[in-house]
């Protein structure tokens, strides 16, 4: 099944729905999911964008390409990849904190994924001003100055969803968070491949998203050890 | 907007309630504790430059301008959370959405304005800088009696 970037919105509410509705996860399994997110069409052209304010240290003009694949495996970094027929539990330990810096005028990363319950902590490693403007649903969730050599700010993810990170001072700097009830994500590296451990066994909706590609889903049955493997072609 | 404040007190209650019914935040997020505010300091000449440093430090001029009417140079892109364009505070003689007094002006720099472009500088500015920075913020109204 592929969604439309535009979709995304619902995409999230189905999968928040589904988390409410579904199997409430229990012991984390042994299982590992591994797999490959390729794409094999035209590379769009990056978009270049004129900056209006701190050119001197930004850049006159700054190059934005969302969609990054290797040349070798076709495969696509920064895909979501996630679980999407289980809900969560609180989790034992507080989750590890996601890390977005305001870095030469970009957010890195620029595509985060994080657990309900963690932290979201944001530093400025710019000589100039940003501010850090997260929404979730059109929503503001979080809008802090971050003024140069600031301390850094923390946040608690409290919902499960997708969450939009800008800068108005750089209106060209944009990322995102998407958090999930339970721990069962990953986002594909340079080479296009994720690595999820501890799954349980039992048939499950496995979910890929990319930021202009869309979704992508197919189901796995998962055994109760061992390894399975999953690839998902765009587009 | 106008104000209601002739609603009788009981009705005001009940509209609030009704209101809250109206968003599932009110159920399903906890109220964030409120921001400390700590008692005015005397306003003076002091404290008004040094309220100048701290809002030219903590980049205000992009959107307020360097005299405070709401011309920034970053201005003109700013939105709303719906996508509509939206114009920063004049701080020169516009009126005050969050309130008049320092308190309310205090309250705005360090919660932000939920919303709009303006974020929290809670995290960053020291309570003595932000009370600073308001008595230099009310120096620029045109109404601004002076120093006392």
């Amino acid at each position: 099944m592929k969604q439309s970037p535009n979709n995304l919105g619902l995409m999230i509410v189905m999968l928040t729905l589904t988390a409410s509705t579904g199997p409430t996860l229990g012991a984390q399994g042994s299982a590992t999911l591994t797999g490959l997110v390729t794409y094999r069409g035209p590379l769009p052209l990056p978009q270049k964008v004129t900056v209006s304010r701190d050119a001197a240290f930004c850049g006159a003009i700054v190059t934005i390409q969302p969609l990054v694949v290797q040349a070798t495996s076709q495969g696509v970094r920064d895909v979501v990849v996630s679980l999407s027929d289980l809900s969560g539990q609180p989790p034992d330990a507080p989750p590890p904190p996601t890390i977005i810096k305001n870095r030469k005028c970009s957010f890195v990363s620029r595509i985060s994924a994080a657990r309900v319950g963690a932290l979201v902590e944001i530093g400025n490693d710019d000589p100039v001003l940003h501010n850090t403007h997260i929404r979730g649903d059109g929503k503001t969730v979080l809008n802090v100055a971050m003024v140069p050599h600031g301390p850094n700010i923390q946040k608690q993810v409290k919902q499960p969803g997708l969450l939009n990170v800008k800068c108005d001072a750089h209106k060209f700097m944009q990322g995102y968070v998407i958090a999930f009830a339970h721990p069962f994500f990953s986002i594909s590296d340079e080479s296009g491949r994720f690595r999820i451990e501890g799954i349980p066994q039992g048939l499950h909706r496995i979910t890929v998203w990319h930021e202009t590609l869309g979704t992508l889903q197919k189901e796995v049955n998962v055994p109760a050890q061992g390894e399975i493997s999953v690839h998902f072609n765009y587009p | 907007m106008p104000a209601f404040a002739g609603m009788p007190e009981r009705d005001r209650h009940a509209v609030i309630a009704y209101i809250k019914a109206l968003s599932p935040r009110f159920n399903s997020e906890p109220v964030e504790k409120p921001i400390p505010i700590p008692p005015e300091p005397a306003v003076t000449m002091e404290s008004v430059n040094k309220g100048r440093l701290a809002y030219e430090r903590m980049g205000c001029t992009a959107c307020h301008g360097a005299a405070g009417n709401g011309w920034g140079p970053i201005a003109p892109s700013l939105t709303d959370d719906d996508g509509y364009p939206i114009r920063p505070a004049d701080l020169t003689g516009s009126t005050w959405k969050g309130g008049c007094q320092g308190e309310d002006i205090y309250r705005s720099i360090m919660t932000g304005l939920d919303g709009t472009p303006m974020p929290s500088f809670e995290k960053q500015l020291p309570p003595d800088d932000a009370w600073a920075m308001v008595h230099y913020i009310q120096s620029l109204d045109q109404r601004w009696p002076g120093l006392p």
